[in-house]
């Protein structure tokens, strides 16, 4: 009673309930019609007793609405044609309120009933597709064991077979045993022992050169051994292929490492040397128990030893290839330099294994090396001291080579001041030579101190923005004064990269050759101009002078090239060295395009200092 | 006078010429002369053979060669720095040498000019006389200060 109680809802089959309720309306319509036509045979007995078949039908298929819907509309059908007074709602004595109140009660009755019946009903139903299911289930189980294609076995404590399911039975045959008899005495005794110990335990056995292995899980309650077996042969061949391979390339790889003159070596993931070639161990001279582990840096030289230490942990903790040079002790006692390299070793599951290193003796190539450092520091000093050496040397020619050359100008000169008048013509010609050969060597040793300058000074290179650079060099060289020099910039002249000091040294000897070399009478005219090419700017300089042969425009460059007379144009033949000097120090370049008697274009190639 | 005396240091005869002919030109006395580093610093000093101040007096300006014997010119220059009594005093180096170190050099230990010896004679007045003229006309001098403790012959005091 409590289930019946306690299930809450009848499970509403829609259409089911819709068709049954259907029905229970069309009963209780022909239940009136029937009666109305039982009527003269009947009279206006049994009011009720077709509408209560109907409670009935509905009690029985329907939900109780349904079913007070039902027994409602009997009630008040019954009452409107079969009760006096016909076709009205009243009721007229005692009697017809007693048979209205009987079928009140025996229709709440019925469809009580009713509904108790529907829901026991249905509940035995979910019970029994339960059970079929059930049942199913564990004949579905029943079934496991009989479709492993294993053996699967069941053995009791005294040893007899009591299941073997098919795939069992060329075991069977090489046990000589079924089911009923005794397993072989060996796994008799075995099973004993799992038994006792209540272990499942495990066993390997070859029967007619098949592999099984065999599990056994006890139940000593239930006085029975379950055996699990498998036919491994085709797995254990495989796997024994394979191990057999690995032997072969292990062994193939110590062959070769041992034939290599590398000295080779591994070590393990916790950087160990586990092994190392012939060369090695031939190299060191030590047994390989000695060398295993952290042995082998016993040989490392004291001084290498920290460095090594550093580079392998680092290398190591990063999983990172090293490569490292140090002195290890050879077998004869003397250190010799090994370039140890080393990668990082993973196997097939990309798990980190170790280390494989190898090493080549690179002791002579490292005392060669030694010497060469040697030769070329030595060179150095050498080189060093030349430099000195000229430096000074440069700097006594300024000082001392100046003096007395100062002096014979300096005499000449006051001579020629106060003596001149007393002195005859020719004599003061004389004097004039003295006074401007030692003018000229002058000039000559200041640019050959500016060329030295030039050719061994630091030359910081700097924006310099030409157009004011220029214009400055204009206006303080009295040569290129508007009264001696017509000089024009063509244009706006960019921002080059270059050294102020060498610059002016450039723009200075280039404008004072272009103003210097013209015809007598010629007044001086000469045009600056640029051109900008990629990252280049091209200065070209071009004067109306006297032109230079296109023979010695290769060599006007060079020192001490003088293409004229000294008393038709003075000069030391050293301003175009200078030149030239200068701007290759500030990676340009020079050149001259000149034709005898049509001028000169001397241009300057120099960095931009912003790319056009 | 004495406030206006000029010490020359400098080795070369000839140098030490044209310097007392270019003053003589511009009407000025004749400068003091030591011819190398050691003296100068004794003459600075009033030692022996310089103890007279009336005939050696202290200078008012020092015009000095770089390249002397004995005490290169800017050892003299370092020691004359490094004297308290000496620091203010003005010194014009005059040389032969161009060279951008002896020129760097000779600022940071403190000369006052540097001057390139003119070639020609006729320069060498044009120079002394604009520099005379602004040492002796337009600057005022710092206050000599003759009567200073004696320092050791490398001219320092302790």
């Amino acid at each position: 009673m409590d289930r019946l109680n306690s299930s809450p809802e009848l499970p509403v089959n829609g259409t089911g309930l819709r068709r049954d309720a259907a029905i229970a309306l069309i009963l209780v319509l022909v239940g009136l019609l029937v009666r109305r036509a039982l009527t003269p045979l009947v009279g206006l007995n049994f009011p009720y007793l077709l509408f209560f078949l109907a409670v009935i039908y509905s009690a029985w298929r329907c939900n109780w609405t349904v079913s007070l819907f039902v027994m409602i509309s009997g009630l008040l059908l019954a009452d409107w044609f079969f009760l006096p007074p016909l076709h009205s709602f009243l009721i007229a004595d005692n009697s017809a309120w007693f048979g209205l109140s009987g079928f009140i009660l025996s229709s709440l009755a019925v469809i009580a009933v009713g509904q108790r019946l529907q829901r026991q009903n249905l509940l035995l139903q979910n019970e029994l597709s339960e059970r079929l299911s059930i049942e199913r289930d564990l004949r579905e189980i029943a079934q496991f064991p009989n479709q492993n294609p294993s053996p699967v076995m069941r053995v009791s404590s005294d040893g007899k077979l009591l299941y073997a399911n098919p795939s069992s039975s060329s075991l069977l045959v090489e046990w000589k045993t079924a089911v009923g008899q005794p397993v072989p005495p060996e796994v008799q005794s075995w099973l004993a022992h799992v038994l006792k110990t209540n272990q499942p335990s495990e066993l390997e056995q070859t029967l007619a050169g098949r592999i099984y292995t065999f599990t056994a899980a006890p139940f000593p309650e239930s006085g029975y051994v379950n055996l699990y077996s498998q036919d491994i042969t085709h797995r254990r061949a495989a796997e024994e292929a394979q191990a057999r391979t690995l032997r072969e390339s292990e062994f193939r790889f110590r062959m070769m490492a041992d034939a290599s003159p590398a000295m080779i070596w591994t070590s393990d993931e916790q950087q160990l040397r586990t092994w190392f070639n012939a060369a090695w161990m031939e190299f060191v001279g030590r047994k390989s128990k000695e060398e295993a582990g952290k042995g082998w840096m016993e040989n490392i030289h004291p001084d290498d030893l920290d460095r090594c230490n550093e580079i392998l942990s680092f290398a190591f903790n990063a999983r990172q290839p090293f490569e490292m040079e140090y002195r290890l002790r050879h077998h004869r006692g003397d250190f010799r330099w090994i370039l140890d390299r080393g990668t990082p070793f993973y196997d097939q599951k990309q798990k980190f294994t170790g280390y494989v290193g190898s090493c080549v003796d690179v002791h002579d190539r490292h005392l060669h090396q030694k010497e060469l450092e040697f030769e070329v520091r030595e060179r150095t000093s050498q080189l060093q001291a030349t430099v000195a050496e000229l430096e000074s040397f440069s700097y006594s020619i300024a000082h001392d080579m100046r003096a007395p050359l100062r002096a014979m100008h300096g005499f000449g000169k006051i001579l020629m001041q106060e003596a001149g008048p007393k002195l005859d013509a020719p004599h003061r010609e004389f004097l004039r030579r003295i006074i401007s050969a030692a003018n000229r060597l002058d000039m000559l040793i200041q640019d050959v101190l500016n060329f030295s300058r030039i050719s061994r000074c630091d030359l910081p290179i700097e924006r310099i923005e030409l157009q004011p650079f220029i214009h400055d060099i204009l206006v303080s060289y009295p040569d290129f004064a508007p009264t001696r020099a017509k000089i024009e910039i063509d244009g706006k002249l960019p921002a080059v990269m270059a050294n102020g000091a060498a610059l002016t040294q450039v723009i200075s000897n280039l404008l004072g050759n272009a103003v210097k070399f013209v015809a007598s009478g010629v007044f001086p005219h000469v045009r600056i101009s640029s051109k900008t090419d990629g990252n280049l700017a091209t200065i070209s300089v071009h004067d109306n002078g006297i032109g230079i042969e296109h023979d010695a425009c290769h060599r006007i460059f060079q020192m001490f090239q003088r293409l004229h007379r000294a008393d038709l144009y003075e000069g030391t033949g050293i301003g175009l060295a200078i030149v030239r000097k200068a701007v290759e120090r500030m990676g340009g370049s020079v050149s001259v395009e000149s034709e005898l008697g049509k001028g000169s274009t001397f241009r300057v190639v120099l960095q931009l200092a912003e790319a056009q | 006078m004495n406030r206006r005396a000029i010490l020359l240091v400098e080795d070369d005869e000839n140098d030490v010429f044209f310097f007392q002919r270019a003053l003589s030109q511009l009407g000025l006395p004749a400068p003091h002369i030591v011819r190398d580093g050691a003296q100068a610093i004794d003459y600075l000093n009033g030692v022996a053979p310089f103890d007279d101040r009336s005939r050696f007096p202290f200078p008012a300006v020092i015009f000095l060669d770089l390249n002397l014997p004995q005490k290169h010119g800017l050892e003299v220059l370092k020691s004359i720095r490094q004297n308290a009594d000496w620091a203010t005093l003005p010194v014009i180096v005059l040389t032969s040498s161009s060279s951008e170190l002896d020129v760097t050099v000779s600022y940071r230990l403190g000369a006052n000019s540097f001057f390139v010896k003119p070639t020609d004679p006729d320069q060498l007045t044009d120079l002394l006389k604009v520099v005379v003229q602004h040492w002796f006309k337009w600057s005022e001098l710092p206050p000599a200060s003759p009567s200073s403790p004696a320092p050791d012959s490398e001219g320092r005091v302790e």
